[in-house]
């Protein structure tokens, strides 16, 4: 196998939260191939947005992190600033929740598209908007030539994601970071934007790092999926797999609350509590004050992440509870 | 054996427009909707952003009043007039209204006990010494410890926010509880907690509930029936598991086609609602 074209490796990441630090992530390993989509899927507080924006090499101000963020074999944390802004102008890109919260509402989505391939980029005014037309109507707008004229708040949400995404891709990069596009919009609105990025995907190779909270979302999106709690990856497995097959208590409790258009029990699974951020993980297992499977051990020892079955899981009980099986309800 | 707690017959209701000259068209939010639910029963309404269902249940709620068309509940019949204090109040016993974001339905200056007290004021109770013990009572039918009453809303997490917002609108003992996307805004495994919730309130209490989601896997989970909703009409309705089984609608089947799953393929919904648009 070629080496990945991301590999993030046991980054931890604190922030200074008066005059102690915060942890945000406890050790994230992940990796990313050439053209491949990982999914990652998490509860708030996770540290999904966190990881996506280590990725850029952006860290909240004051931050203290450890390990390292590799994009084609360059490291990226400790870049120096020029190499940092060409690696974000033409190397990753990333797309967001809300393109209003991001798009500049007083000027036009034109000048919004060509500003950084004009002003980083060094393209002619010109050729960057002929680029940022073609790249709209790849995102299936029929009319680009109205919609570089026209300013946000003309647009619908749809419309603007659209935008947003077309903008992503105007420095031709070779990893999109996709935080939760679709979390905001309608059910026929997702699936619109998801069948764009899976055309623009395909006609610019495109790896992919998507974001979501949707465990149905990211199976149908990504090739892998990374489950992350409290500032960790907890498990990582092919999505089919995943779905089939949960090797991480929490994976099969989040499955089993999920209602089903199949089916409706009497009660859904629930897991007891409530997430908990990466600051307030006990001792141990992270996981161990809301599972049903932990046992004397997991309060005293922390797991790491380790390949099982074709996947990766942190969890101490996993090769048991794997032989056992986890239907017993979580 | 038919037994209609809520009955809404033509329901129509626009809200004036903006702007000014010609550009001031009015926007009709709801045009004719009419649906029955049964005493202890389940309806879901399902629809997108701008279907008019959060219209519908704010008219059930008497927060807005309806324009033309009548809204029956527990056989008191409600037209367009907003009426007394005194008549909606009337009204808030029997129809509840629990709503999307626990962050802005809750007063933020006031304790948790302090809220429920007062809907249990307005609403039940006269006497303030067993207010207390009621408010108690309240926090645990949806499953909070009692401490909570001296909390104030900022301490707790979206999913007990949503739990308050619950024992508020059980205060008044009402006949009917409208949820507007009551669980939208929360992580997955709260919104399971939500949910049972809302099946243990259904069956303890003998609810007749109102579900409005855009998640049809949520609806399959807490409805009977459901009706869909496009555009301010209801294209489709039927027992909720007929209408997911076997859609007559072109809009319900789309909606049904547009929910991701393993080796789902988010281009043939976009060629569906091509090849409707084009037939519509």
């Amino acid at each position: 196998m070629s080496a990945p074209l991301l590999e993030i490796e046991d980054i931890c990441l604190a922030v200074p939260d008066g005059s102690q630090m915060r942890p945000l992530l406890r050790g994230v390993s992940l990796s990313i191939g050439v053209g491949e989509v990982l999914s990652v899927v998490g509860e708030s507080g996770s540290g999904k947005s966190v990881t996506a924006r280590a990725v850029l090499g952006m860290l909240p101000q004051g931050a203290e992190a450890t390990g390292s963020v590799r994009f084609a074999g360059s490291s990226i944390l400790d870049a120096p600033r020029d190499e940092l802004r060409s690696y974000r102008a033409h190397k990753v890109a990333m797309i967001f929740q809300d393109p209003r919260a991001y798009i500049n509402p007083v000027r036009r989505i034109g000048d919004y598209l060509t500003e950084a391939a004009t002003s980083i980029g060094g393209m002619r005014r010109g050729a960057a908007r002929s680029r940022a037309m073609e790249l709209l109507e790849a995102a299936l707008i029929d009319d680009p030539k109205w919609v570089m004229d026209r300013y946000p708040h003309e647009l619908s949400g749809g419309m603007l994601q659209r935008v947003m995404i077309a903008g992503a891709l105007m420095g031709e990069p070779e990893l999109l970071l996709a935080d939760e596009p679709t979390t905001a919009v309608d059910v026929s609105t997702q699936a619109e934007v998801m069948a764009i990025l899976g055309r623009l995907r395909e006609e610019f190779d495109l790896a992919m790092m998507f974001i979501t909270h949707d465990l149905e979302l990211a199976a149908a999106t990504g090739d892998r999926t990374a489950v992350m709690y409290a500032g960790r990856i907890v498990e990582q497995q092919p999505s089919t797999l995943l779905h089939e097959r949960p090797l991480h208590p929490y994976t099969v409790g989040l499955l089993g609350s999920r209602p089903s258009l199949e089916a409706a029990p009497d009660r859904l699974l629930t897991i007891d509590g409530r997430p908990i951020a990466a600051a307030d993980a006990p001792a141990g297992c992270a996981f161990e004050p809301r599972c049903a499977f932990a046992e004397e051990s997991c309060r005293a020892q922390d797991p790491r992440l380790h390949p099982l079955a074709g996947g990766e899981v942190a969890c101490l009980r996993a090769e048991q509870l794997l032989e056992r099986g986890m239907d017993s309800r979580v | 054996m038919s037994d209609p707690v809520v009955t809404v017959s033509e329901l129509v209701k626009t809200f004036p427009g903006v702007g000014t000259g010609r550009r001031k068209a009015e926007t009709r939010a709801v045009s004719d909707v009419s649906f029955t639910v049964q005493r202890g029963g389940a309806l879901a309404i399902v629809g997108e952003s701008g279907s008019g269902k959060t219209t519908v249940a704010r008219c059930l709620a008497a927060l807005e009043a309806p324009t033309s068309g009548s809204i029956e509940v527990c056989g008191e019949r409600w037209t367009g007039k907003q009426g007394s204090t005194k008549a909606r109040r009337r009204r808030a016993r029997k129809i509840q209204l629990v709503f999307q974001d626990p962050y802005q339905s809750l007063d933020p200056r006031q304790q948790v006990g302090a809220a429920l007290d007062e809907a249990l004021r307005v609403h039940r109770v006269r006497d303030g010494s067993k207010r207390d013990d009621e408010v108690l009572d309240l926090l645990e039918r949806v499953g909070l410890s009692g401490e909570v009453a001296d909390f104030y809303p900022r301490v707790l997490s979206g999913g007990q926010r949503q739990r308050v917002a619950i024992a508020r609108a059980l205060a008044a003992e009402p006949e009917v509880m409208v949820f507007d996307e009551s669980v939208a805004a929360l992580d997955v495994s709260i919104q399971a907690q939500i949910l049972n919730l809302v099946s243990d309130l259904r069956e303890s209490a003998g609810l007749t509930t109102i579900f409005i989601s855009h998640d049809l896997a949520v609806v399959r989970q807490v409805s009977e029936s459901m009706i869909v909703m496009r555009r301010g009409v209801v294209v489709e309705e039927g027992s909720t598991i007929d209408v997911l089984n076997s859609p007559a609608d072109p809009y319900t089947k789309m909606l049904i086609a547009s929910i991701p799953r393993i080796g789902w393929d988010p281009g043939d919904v976009l060629r569906a609602a091509s090849a409707d648009d084009e037939r519509r």
